[in-house]
């Protein structure tokens, strides 16, 4: 219990401090952060149960939904060309990656292929041991990737501005 | 807080709980976060907007959803990451500039924002992404089309591809040793 505590209080302090420094999504990255931090540097691992964590996911879908609006969806029609693009992009630059894993770091192919393709972790590692592929390697390859974008995309948003 | 507010407040409670229950009840993952989004949406869209909900309440869920996620990071073996960190790295980095670059080509070619589109396009996670651009003003009904497309299609489409490549791979390797 004090361990969720010390991991709370870190997300929060982190999450408002991003928030009050006007980070977009200072909130939710500061959370992460604090909670992860907190965790790894006092060695300790926090199981949310299950049931918490979809009541959650359910709060998130709220947000979302709410950030919706009719102008917005008239807008988004007519999106053929984005979504082209965007598949075609997935694409090259998944196949670039695990081409780059398997000729410059000897990677096997399985590991290469199931580590890069972005449909989550879960669902790639799990069918990682039929083909002889490491699952642990695999989860670790894409919380690394999420871990990384998260961190780094609230600046690259604030170039944008 | 009007009366309006919490009514709004009530339906925004009665809609999630409905479609995050049909997802419980199914025990469908993508439900339960995809049925209150739907839902809300929907209901913005063809009735009316269901303002009111407080600003607090937002900055609450955005750090819980980062406590959770924060969890399943610290997970991460110390051992395991040493021995993939350059690959992991390299992943990284391509990923993230290709997503960067996928987003600034919508961009050129659409009347987008560079931050709906970069947020729609980059390999950061469905939900992560959704809740970035919410809670960074981008436009989210772009956000989750684009990144609803592209997890389906490196489900549907890249990881078939792979299971075949890898099906193959292993064909010839059992034909090698035979």
């Amino acid at each position: 219990m004090k361990n969720w505590c010390k991991a709370a209080f870190a997300s929060a302090f982190c999450g408002l401090l991003l928030s009050y420094l006007g980070v977009p999504a200072g909130a939710f990255i500061g959370a992460i952060f604090g909670s992860a931090a907190t965790q790894i540097s006092l060695k300790f691992r926090i199981k949310v149960p299950r049931l918490a964590k979809r009541l959650l996911r359910i709060c998130v879908g709220c947000l979302v939904g709410l950030s919706i609006t009719a102008e917005g969806y008239y807008q988004s029609q007519g999106i053929f060309w984005p979504i082209l693009v965007t598949i075609m992009g997935t694409f090259v630059t998944t196949l670039t990656a695990a081409f780059v894993v398997i000729k410059k770091f000897r990677m096997n192919l399985t590991e290469a292929l199931l580590g890069t393709i972005p449909a989550g972790a879960t669902e790639m590692s799990v069918n990682a041991e039929e083909f002889n592929g490491d699952p642990v390697v695999i989860a670790t390859m894409h919380l690394f990737r999420l871990i990384s974008i998260i961190a780094l995309i609230p600046f690259i948003l604030l170039l944008c501005k | 807080m009007d009366m309006q507010a919490v009514n709004n407040i009530l339906i925004v409670i009665l809609l999630g709980a409905i479609g995050g229950g049909a997802g419980l009840l199914t025990r469908s993952v993508a439900l339960v976060f995809i049925g209150p989004i739907i839902l809300i949406g929907a209901y913005q869209i063809y009735i009316g907007s269901l303002y009111g909900v407080p600003s607090w309440a937002r900055l609450v869920i955005q750090i819980a959803a980062g406590f959770v996620l924060g969890a399943n990071f610290a997970q991460i073996s110390v051992v395991t990451m040493k021995n993939v960190i350059k690959p992991a790295i390299a992943v990284a980095a391509i990923m993230l500039a290709g997503g960067v670059a996928i987003g600034y080509t919508i961009f050129s070619f659409t009347d987008w924002d560079l931050k709906t589109c970069i947020l729609a396009t980059t390999f950061g996670g469905q939900t992560e992404m959704l809740l970035i651009a919410e809670g960074a003003g981008a436009k989210t009904e772009k956000v989750i089309i684009l990144q609803f497309i592209r997890n389906q299609a490196a489900l549907l489409l890249m990881f078939p591809l792979s299971r075949l490549i890898l099906r193959i791979e292993a064909g010839k390797n059992k034909g090698g040793q035979a």
